[in-house]
């Protein structure tokens, strides 16, 4: 529909405008890409030929992403983290929309606030902060129970999955609220009316209408876990995550296989962001109205 | 949704406390404590004593101040940069495209959005470095002789911080927008108006709310940044969360980097409080 | 033109399925409330949206005031549109609302102000300058849209089925707020609606529109009473319409129709022969109840009385020689009610000469009589 009325030639800017920045969004990541299988050991242009070599070749001293064991390891890693902060967090998330859905409670509104609050709390923050309080309560445990009591908490799996959890939880807790106060609870009557009890209403009813939702919150959760840095890298110990690796890596230069690895992340977490867009129950804005 | 008059849909007291025990062992756990923690850190010494050291260290030191403000100056140009940059693309996706060209768009804004940080600014620094594809171009078109390092700097570091948050900023926008009417814009239209004062008078101040998400949102994230700002800026980025890391990481002066931590916990709430004050919002309906 | 505002000279807009608009002409008087009637989709609001701007027309031309206007933008043309739906702008109270087409003339601070005190008593809204829209009641709403557009003195203003979406009280109130409104302030009213007592109620002028075509531009009454097509007896009002076939055309130009049995002199609607087959249209409201000189005398049996609040409406059964026959009448209240009931016998009868016949058509939609 032509709701503007304008000159051709505005129209026309306007375009070209909005390709440009198509344009600058996508083709970084296009080139990239591109590079990954471009046999030239120097990242970048001239093309020499096609090959898979960046990927999966063994040979010491430049291996793929799949050859060497150190790079396994930290897909390894983050893959560990993420499951666990997602079905974690998830759990939290469902868990806290029937709280706040469900009930009034004296100090709802300002519990929903302190709720909200690790979204805008910066991630190094939430890092340190984490750390600092883990250090505390790790001491605490040693003096406690003995020696390494509390050395679950030292910098490592468990504490990087804590501090992932810190916003993370917050965030799955929003995507499924959103969906929760959109079931029409007479649904739930109607189930009571036939002879469900509650807590059978709830879980054939309100968990099916759910699931969507819960879906997308394991998938945002996945996606946000394995791709955080600035909160794991003060948490992360020995055995790094790939984020982390990559990071310690690029300070000292490019090279192919981190190009590689980049492009397969690149792919994956881009169709995982699909996943997550069409699995929302929601009418998001990406539907047309 | 009707307001339910009777019980028997509401959680009962034992359910209720099932479900407070998990949500509270989270917010405690990991939020509230390890912060109290935080402040106790910054205004201790590695005795254990109290001391105000740690911020007045931070006064003092012109370096420390200077990264402080130059942050969140930059934050601020990086949010208006990502808000002209970005109004005008969701106002085309939501009124200007057909829908099928508005799916198309939207598919292809909503990939990047999802791929990590760190691979949209490893993706420019294989594009501006100095052996990279930009100089490989110049060079190609004869721009230029040699390879040209476009990197470590502050354009570089734009650039990137751009990059990465835009879409933090173009899709709350996107929804809110969406829900403009298109009669509003005939109205205007009808009323006299041409398409600068549709957008400065109808688009924008209705887009407020999502304007508002989005600015908040970027920086934040900006203010907050590590990744990009020292890939694409290198020693010279100056940047305040580097200095929290060089505390933590190099220095092992927990002390002082919390007291850093704390100071830039403050910055960025005053700036969302006070975002959210101009606008008028109340931060639950901001965030949803 | 003298005193014309708005020309169309054969306007034509197709859109892929359809012809919404095809080949219309008309002209509106200057001054007048001008109603463009019709049922869902016969073209209407794509008509509206032309003369306001919004299509432009795959051919034909459109003057307004005078002037060629075809390839002006809607933000250019001395007409506004009031929205079906109202569209004041939610991020403003009501006086921004109205001084955002003032602003646009680039008129002083001091003359806004005082034009929108003067439009907002006009439209009996005093003091609500500074109300937010969400705040203001339906009618109130409505008030606003129209202060809106007539504080820019158009040359024209356009109103897309404004009252819809209120309740009936309101809407009757409304009816009677408009019409006097564009009485005193003279602008020329073009008013789309498919509800047919809207535009009876208040227009100087009614054009019925179907299926793209324009059936008949009239003043109400002339619509009512002397209707010239099929369409428009049976969409104006309830209508009997008797069907049988034309026996002579007389010397006084009327018509005499067999109609089973009997038969009845009648005004011709179009052009016919004898032997036609045609349908005769008589209006319940035209049927007496007794007998009179001058009328033929219709005996019957009354199927079903139904009172509607303003009329009692009479269903009756009789016989034209040996084809069964059902008529409407309607009766207007008067100080007692009706003493009628089913199975009584009933005399109605009908002044010589006072029905209409068209050809007969099929009719696709429900657009039917009774």
């Amino acid at each position: 529909m032509k709701k503007f009325q304008g000159a051709s030639f505005f129209k026309g800017v306007y375009y070209t405008y909005v390709f440009l920045f198509l344009m600058y969004l996508l083709t970084p990541l296009l080139i990239t890409a591109i590079l990954a299988f471009n046999d030239n050991s120097a990242v970048s242009f001239p093309w020499k030929g096609f090959t898979f070599r960046w990927f999966f070749s063994n040979t010491p001293g430049s291996e793929g992403v799949f050859g060497e064991k150190r790079m396994m390891d930290a897909i390894g890693m983050s893959l560990k983290v993420a499951s666990m902060v997602t079905v974690l967090a998830t759990l939290l998330g469902i868990s806290n929309a029937f709280l706040f859905e469900r009930r009034d409670f004296f100090g709802k509104q300002f519990l929903y606030l302190l709720m909200l609050l690790p979204l805008i709390i910066p991630g190094v923050v939430l890092g340190i902060s984490i750390l600092s309080f883990s250090h505390r309560l790790s001491s605490f445990f040693n003096v406690v129970f003995g020696r390494k009591a509390g050395s679950f908490l030292n910098p490592g799996y468990w504490l990087v999955v804590f501090g992932q959890m810190s916003f993370i939880t917050t965030l799955a807790t929003l995507v499924i609220t959103a969906r929760l106060r959109r079931f029409d609870r007479t649904l739930e009557e109607a189930a009571m009316d036939l002879g469900a009890n509650n807590m059978t209403a709830v879980i054939l009813i309100t968990l099916r209408f759910l699931a969507p939702a819960i879906f997308n919150a394991a998938v945002v959760a996945f996606l946000f876990s394995f791709n955080n840095f600035n909160t794991t890298y003060f948490l992360i110990g020995t055995e790094p995550t790939l984020p982390v690796l990559l990071y310690s890596r690029l300070r000292f230069g490019i090279t192919p296989q981190i190009n590689a690895v980049s492009v397969m992340l690149m792919f994956v977490t881009g169709l995982l962001g699909l996943l997550s867009v069409f699995s929302s129950g929601e009418k998001k804005q990406i539907r047309q109205k | 949704m009707r307001k339910l008059s009777y019980k028997t849909n509401k959680i009962n007291n034992t359910n209720f406390l099932t479900l407070l025990i998990p949500f509270s062992l989270w917010i405690f756990l990991l939020i509230v404590l390890p912060h109290i923690e935080l402040i106790k850190y910054s205004f201790s010494k590695k005795t254990g004593e109290f001391t105000l050291g740690n911020y007045l260290h931070f006064f003092k030191n012109t370096l420390y101040l200077n990264t402080y403000i130059r942050s969140a100056i930059f934050s601020l140009i990086v949010t208006c940069i990502t808000f002209l940059l970005g109004f005008p693309l969701a106002f085309f996706v939501t009124k200007m495209a057909t829908p099928k060209l508005r799916n198309i768009v939207m598919l292809l804004i909503i990939l990047p959005f999802w791929i990590s940080e760190l691979i949209q600014v490893f993706a420019w620094v294989v594009m501006m470095r100095e052996t990279g594809i930009i100089s490989y171009f110049f060079q190609k078109i004869g721009l230029s002789s040699h390879n040209i390092e476009l990197l470590y700097n502050d354009i570089a570091i734009g650039v990137g911080l751009v990059y990465t948050s835009i879409l933090f900023m173009v899709i709350p926008i996107i929804s809110t927008l969406s829900t403009l009417d298109d009669s509003l814009i005939e109205a205007a239209y009808d009323l006299g108006a041409s398409f600068w004062n549709v957008l400065t008078e109808v688009a924008i101040p209705y887009a407020a709310p999502g304007i508002a998400t989005g600015s908040i949102m970027v920086f934040m994230l900006t203010l907050g940044n590590f990744i990009s700002v020292t890939l694409l800026g290198g020693k010279n980025s100056l940047w305040f969360t580097e200095q929290i890391y060089n505390q933590f990481i190099l220095r092992f002066n927990w002390h002082q980097g919390s007291a850093f931590g704390i100071l830039l916990l403050i910055l960025s709430s005053l700036l969302v409080w006070g975002g959210l004050k101009i606008t008028k919002q109340g931060m639950a309906e901001v965030l949803k | 033109m003298e005193g014309v505002n708005v020309r169309l000279v054969k306007i034509r807009k197709q859109f892929p399925s359809l012809v919404a608009v095809d080949d219309v002409s008309m002209t509106v008087p200057e001054g007048s409330f001008f109603s463009i009637l019709g049922p869902s989709g016969g073209g209407k609001s794509t008509l509206l949206r032309i003369i306001s701007g919004f299509e432009r027309p795959d051919s034909g031309e459109l003057y307004i005031g005078g002037k060629l206007v075809n390839d002006i933008p809607p933000n250019k043309r001395r007409t506004n549109l009031v929205f079906q739906h109202l569209a004041l702008f939610p991020t403003m109270n009501v006086a921004q609302n109205i001084a955002f087409g003032l602003k646009r003339q680039g008129l002083a601070k001091a003359d806004i102000t005082k034009k929108i005190s003067k439009v907002l008593a006009l439209v009996d809204l005093k003091k609500f300058e500074q109300r937010k829209i969400h705040m203001l009641s339906g009618g109130q709403k409505q008030r606003v849209a129209l202060a809106r557009c007539l504080v820019l003195d158009p040359t024209v203003l356009l109103l897309d089925e404004p009252l819809g979406a209120l309740d009936l009280k309101l809407r009757e109130s409304m009816k009677l707020v408009l019409k006097r409104l564009q009485a005193r302030v003279g602008t020329t009213f073009i008013y789309v609606t498919h509800d047919q007592s809207e535009a009876l109620t208040m227009s100087n002028m009614i054009a019925v529109i179907n299926k793209g075509h324009i059936e008949q531009i009239s003043n109400p009454l002339e619509l009512f009473y002397h209707p010239k097509s099929y369409f428009t007896a049976t969409f104006i009002g309830d209508n009997n319409r008797w069907d049988g076939h034309v026996k002579s055309i007389n010397k006084n130009g009327n018509c005499t129709v067999q109609i089973g049995g009997r038969s009845f002199e009648a005004v011709m609607g179009e052009e016919m022969v004898p032997e036609d087959k045609v349908s005769m249209f008589v209006r319940p409201e035209m049927l007496r109840i007794g007998v009179s000189a001058q009328s033929e005398e219709i005996r019957g049996k009354v199927k079903e009385v139904v009172f509607d609040g303003t009329y009692t409406r009479v269903l009756l059964n009789t016989m034209f020689g040996d084809q069964e026959m059902e008529i409407l009448v309607k009766v207007a209240q008067s100080e007692d009610p009706l003493a009628l009931k089913e199975g009584d016998v009933l005399s109605v009868c009908l002044k010589k000469g006072i029905g209409t016949v068209f050809l007969h058509r099929e009719l696709q939609d429900a657009q039917t009589e009774l």
